[in-house]
């Protein structure tokens, strides 16, 4: 996050994905789509996150992409399908099929894997804050965010207090069934009471006040901001005049 | 009395949302620790949906979609089906059908239903029938008797859905249930799940 892409505006960096995303859906073939993956390894690299890029991914998409291969190939019967053993066949519309839409997917995934590696939460509430959207949508995206870990945690120690009682998580499937709900039950009843706690201290810190607030954290768009702003702008007409003629 | 959608989000319910969206993620991990063949990974909307009303339960099941989204994209494309399930279980809750046997065994089928189809409508047209889980397999076997994609995500869906929607609503139902009283009267939809009768 600290490379000079990640300390591009948000918006900027959104842009920038919103327009390949719709170069991919609106070219027709799949070479592109499938280029469209080693240019964000390389956006990665740059940024510093290809390691954790190529990490999501492999874990993610390529398993959902080779089971598409799988079914579309050899599985669903076309009309030219070819035996090939059993009930496995071999299918060239489901091959052009599975191409041209694990190509979008590929595209796709990869761009928007690639985003939120690439851009902080903070960044992402702070530019939506300041484009108009409300505060309590943004307060919402960046608590969630920030509640998960907290909530793992407490359920973590929460499993390690009842096994100290002698509650088995090891067993046959009802056994381990039944641990579930001593499990999470005291985390929501803990977690609820701190909810209420938490408006309180929301509102008396004004949260529900309609008065501009300002921010501690500032961020501002730079040169390469706007110049990547018009690029996309002038990308975005070329490419609709281009599809048009 | 007719009441806005903004009326139901109170400070308290869009405070349980991130409740429910992390409750969710705890659930599912929950499960891979304690090796179940089915992912309780809708808890939290389930449990937000009852207590806070159909819309609260809507935008819990989309956030808890795009959080994960972040770091696996394909549950982007899933969010239509934890909104339908947050959807319907909240006018369920809403129309006190959760309080008696029959309400919730019928309430338990619509929404299977309804969320088999929603997630068998996303999964055939964005990706090709598949959905990246162990499932995957049924659907195959189906289709290998000849049966055609539609019919088959479909039948994959209900069945692997009869199970996944009885253990969430258990697991969220029984919890609901311990939710002390003095917490569920400063909720807009908690009046069916208070205990004590008499001073209404």
């Amino acid at each position: 996050m600290n490379s000079s892409i990640g300390k591009l505006y948000p918006s900027t960096k959104f842009a920038v994905m919103l327009l390949l995303v719709i170069f991919s859906i609106f070219t027709p073939g799949y070479v592109m789509q499938y280029l469209m993956f080693p240019l964000v390894v390389l956006i990665s690299l740059c940024a510093g996150t290809g390691k954790q890029f190529l990490g999501t991914f492999f874990k993610s998409i390529f398993i959902i992409i080779l089971f598409i291969f799988a079914i579309q190939v050899f599985i669903i019967s076309n009309e030219d399908a070819q035996p090939i053993w059993g009930f496995l066949h071999f299918s060239q519309t489901g091959l052009n099929d599975s191409l041209s839409m694990t190509s979008k997917i590929v595209a796709i995934s990869s761009l928007v894997i690639c985003f939120f590696q690439v851009t902080n939460i903070k960044d992402i509430t702070y530019a939506l804050e300041r484009s108009g959207v409300p505060k309590k949508v943004t307060f919402l995206i960046s608590s969630t965010i920030q509640l998960i870990p907290q909530m793992s945690a407490l359920s973590k120690t929460i499993t390690d207090a009842q096994k100290s009682r002698g509650i088995e998580t090891e067993g046959n499937m009802l056994i381990r069934a039944k641990a579930f709900v001593p499990m999470l039950g005291p985390l929501v009843l803990s977690s609820i009471q701190q909810t209420e706690e938490r408006v309180l201290a929301l509102e008396s810190r004004a949260f529900s006040s309609r008065t501009k607030k300002t921010s501690i954290y500032e961020m501002k768009k730079k040169t390469a901001d706007y110049i990547l702003d018009i690029l996309c702008i002038a990308g975005f007409i070329a490419y609709i005049l281009w599809r048009v003629m | 009395m007719k009441r806005g959608i903004k009326y139901d989000f109170s400070l308290l319910a869009l405070l349980l949302i991130p409740v429910g969206v992390s409750l969710s993620v705890v659930g599912y991990q929950l499960s891979t620790i304690l090796k179940l063949p089915i992912f309780v990974d809708q808890i939290g909307t389930m449990l937000v949906s009852m207590i806070a009303g159909p819309w609260v339960g809507l935008v819990t099941g989309l956030l808890g979609n795009v959080v994960n989204g972040m770091l696996n994209p394909v549950s982007f494309g899933f969010a239509f089906v934890s909104m339908v399930l947050g959807l319907f279980c909240g006018f369920m809750s809403k129309w006190k059908w959760f309080t008696n046997i029959i309400g919730i065994v019928v309430g338990c089928a619509i929404i299977n239903v309804a969320t088999a189809m929603a997630s068998g409508v996303v999964s055939t047209f964005l990706f090709g029938g598949v959905t990246g889980a162990g499932t995957d397999l049924v659907t195959a076997a189906f289709l290998a008797t000849g049966q055609a994609l539609w019919t088959a995500v479909i039948s994959t869906n209900l069945i692997s859905g009869t199970f996944n929607t009885i253990i969430n609503f258990a697991v969220s139902y029984i919890i609901v249930r311990r939710i002390p009283d003095r917490f569920l009267v400063k909720l807009n939809y908690g009046m069916p799940y208070i205990k004590k009768k008499g001073v209404k």
